[in-house]
């Protein structure tokens, strides 16, 4: 009975956990002795934590109704910068305590420059009133251009040891970092989600922005410090990133953008805004990494297949959807409602 | 409530076939792309069979005799890498070892590092690749070797965590062998000019001095001009601009040596254009796609290149002799045209692997 309510509030959690479920049925019997492995695990451990802070990141902007495109390119324009600065001030010799200084005003100008990449997103949006897809895709290519002119499109190397090593190392023994921080940044954002007035308000804007105006709030502000939030989240994503590939690029990443906005819409997060439950995004994420390592499991399956298989997924969610009583489309049906009645 | 929960178990019931599907891609890959249609709708059967080839693959991998060997490109779905796959896709043949060949669907260099820790992790023996950026796959590549996997790159020489890097030829290998095949066309007599991409691309302009240093030594009847050398920025239209202006700069030129890619697609249209055929002669590194019709109409005799596929097989006959016990050593034979004797400079492996691409062979690749 208990089950039974669970599952009747969550549908939409219930039919993810019932797809992670077939998915692991599926390469275990079909590739069990590759995939129920230590070192398997690990590597997907590994794996998807760069990309599943964008994800996080993202979330935010999503919720509110907002989308961004822009996360990957800022991202690598803030760590050039970052990376450049560590390779020069971190010489052969240096003290561990010099060196650690040097590291973490590393990250200080990748996350203030993330900083400033995210308000520039939000300003773009919501003071122009320029349509967030056309902003942040703006934003995008200048980012990139701007990475390419000032790296000639070269890679930035010279990293600390200490740094690159922080990606390989392991908390407590046996926790890859990158998860660690991963962990960490979720159970922060889920408590700002569940928790504070501004993740309440980012649902209201998301479903309602006008309703939510003319209650008086400054939505404008919270949208760009939405963005900004999206910004620094994904931040550190790239952060890691560098650190696992010890450098820094122009193009680092580029086909993460629409592996996050896959992951999101798989979670139900779509960009309409106002929906979607950060439980959901974890099983998304584990759901499309062990897809794309399954898929590396079998020799002659040609890497397409994982893209197939995950927009397949996608449609069976989205169709599925549709069918189930508190299913992500009938509050699509309610905010419409509400908009006309607003109007 | 009960319809709800079908609907859900329906879904997942969908994700199994769908998956399914997926292997059967397992066997048709292998034998051709066409019939993919076909396997798909033999999806059950196919993925049984796929089952069983996972077990025997497992058992491959306990008896320890076989390597198991992944090699991973640059991207898949791209004619060179194409190319490439159906060179490794014959040696798998021709040598009965299977290989996993995996790449990123996109030019991204963080995809790749993750396919490549996917392999790691999954334990394979021989780790071939062709990154696309070299630095960012060290750490993936140290990992791999401390588990003992033997890593051999191509194009990244420079790298640290591998084995062997293979190289199909060194800066003066491809510089003279440019060089060489100008000289042929022009009779090994006559004015010449060298042209690159721009001056600040090392490999090029290294290539470019070796073809000189190759022409002061074995062609002394030929003669560089006073410019020397010129840049086009890597654009076909630059090179054929400036081909207009050498010409008329120096009337009896009657050689260009373009070491960059778009030099002799562009100085080809200007001399053909000019009508100057058989009068004016360029050679450069180039796709053999882009010059086909020149070589076709004689306007373009040759053009450098390696064949990747080659290049690949190499890498992998490397990676078996290694997994076999043999140790890598300069002038050894690695079985592939052009690597009968290679050179070992520290970690890479330098074959003799320029090849002209001229109208007879200019449609065996594909790219």
């Amino acid at each position: 009975m208990k089950f039974k309510n669970f599952a009747n509030k969550n549908q939409y959690t219930v039919m993810l956990l019932v797809m992670l479920a077939a998915v692991l049925v599926f390469f275990s019997i079909t590739r069990g002795s590759l995939l129920w492995t230590g070192d398997a695990w690990y590597g997907m451990a590994m794996q998807f934590p760069e990309y599943g802070l964008m994800t996080l990141g993202v979330m935010f902007c999503f919720i509110t109704g907002n989308i961004d495109m822009s996360f990957v390119a800022l991202g690598n324009f803030a760590t050039i910068f970052a990376v450049r600065y560590m390779a020069a001030n971190a010489a052969e010799g240096a003290s561990d305590g010099h060196v650690r200084a040097v590291i973490v005003t590393g990250i200080l100008i990748t996350l203030l420059i993330c900083l400033i990449g995210g308000f520039i997103n939000g300003v773009l949006v919501t003071k122009l009133g320029i349509p967030p897809v056309m902003a942040t895709i703006a934003m995008q290519l200048v980012w990139q251009g701007l990475s390419t002119a000032l790296t000639q499109g070269n890679t930035v190397t010279g990293l600390p040891a200490m740094y690159t090593e922080i990606g390989h190392s392991k908390m407590f023994g046996f926790l890859p970092f990158p998860l660690f921080i991963f962990i960490i940044a979720f159970i922060l954002c889920a408590l700002i989600v569940r928790y504070t007035v501004y993740g309440e308000m980012i649902y209201m804007i998301g479903t309602n922005v006008k309703a939510v105006r003319y209650s008086g709030i400054n939505t404008d502000r919270v949208v760009i410090l939405t963005f900004v939030i999206t910004a620094l989240v994904s931040g550190v994503g790239s952060l890691i990133m560098v650190s696992t590939m010890a450098s820094a690029k122009a193009d680092y990443g580029s086909s993460y953008v629409m592996r996050v906005i896959l992951i999101l819409v798989l979670a139900g997060i779509l960009p309409d805004g106002g929906m979607g439950k950060i439980p959901d995004l974890l099983l998304a994420l584990v759901i499309i990494q062990i897809i794309a390592s399954g898929v590396n499991m079998f020799a002659s399956l040609n890497t397409y297949y994982a893209s197939l298989i995950w927009g397949a997924l996608l449609l069976i969610v989205l169709i599925a959807s549709t069918k189930l009583s508190g299913g992500i489309f009938k509050i699509r049906d309610d905010k419409k409602k509400k908009q006309v009645s607003s109007q | 409530m009960k319809k709800k929960l079908l609907v859900t178990l329906l879904s997942a019931a969908m994700a199994v076939t769908l998956g399914a599907c997926g292997s059967s891609g397992t066997a048709s890959s292998s034998s051709a792309a066409s019939s993919e249609a076909k396997a798909t709708s033999e999806t059950a059967s196919v993925s049984a069979a796929s089952a069983v080839e996972a077990a025997a693959e497992e058992k491959k991998a306990e008896t320890g005799d076989t390597p198991t060997i992944a090699f991973v490109p640059k991207v898949m779905g791209q004619a060179w890498w194409d190319y490439v796959q159906k060179g490794v896709e014959e040696w798998s043949k021709d040598t009965g070892y299977d290989v996993i060949y995996k790449g990123p669907t996109e030019i991204d260099a963080a995809a790749q590092v993750q396919i490549m820790t996917d392999l790691v992790n999954q334990g394979v023996d021989i780790l071939c690749f062709s990154p696309n950026d070299p630095d960012a796959c060290e750490a993936i590549c140290k990992q791999a070797r401390d588990k003992g996997i033997i890593v051999i790159s191509t194009e990244a020489s420079g790298m640290e965590n591998i084995d062997y890097d293979v190289e199909a030829f060194d800066e003066a290998g491809m510089g003279g062998f440019l060089m060489d095949q100008l000289a042929s066309s022009m009779g090994e007599e006559g004015q010449y000019i060298t042209m690159v991409g721009s001056m600040t691309m090392e490999s090029q302009n290294n290539w470019a001095d070796a073809a000189v240093a190759r022409q002061e030594e074995k062609y002394p009847n030929m003669e560089l001009v006073p410019d020397k050398r010129v840049a086009d920025d890597s654009d076909a239209e630059k090179a054929y601009e400036l081909t207009k202006q050498l010409l008329q700069k120096y009337p009896d030129l009657k050689g260009i040596l373009g070491t960059g890619s778009f030099d002799a697609p562009g100085a080809a249209r200007a001399i053909q254009e000019l009508g100057l055929q058989g009068k004016v002669f360029v050679i450069s590194v180039a796709m053999p796609s882009e010059v086909k019709d020149y070589l076709a109409d004689g306007t373009l005799q040759s053009v450098g290149l390696w064949d990747p596929a080659i290049s690949a097989k190499v890498m992998l006959n490397a990676g078996v002799d290694m997994f076999n016990g043999e140790k890598i050593e300069d002038g050894m034979d690695l079985q592939e045209k052009g690597y009968e004797a290679v050179k070992l400079n520290d970690k890479v492996i330098v074959g003799d692997g320029a090849i002209a691409i001229t109208n007879d062979n200019v449609d065996d690749f594909g790219f």
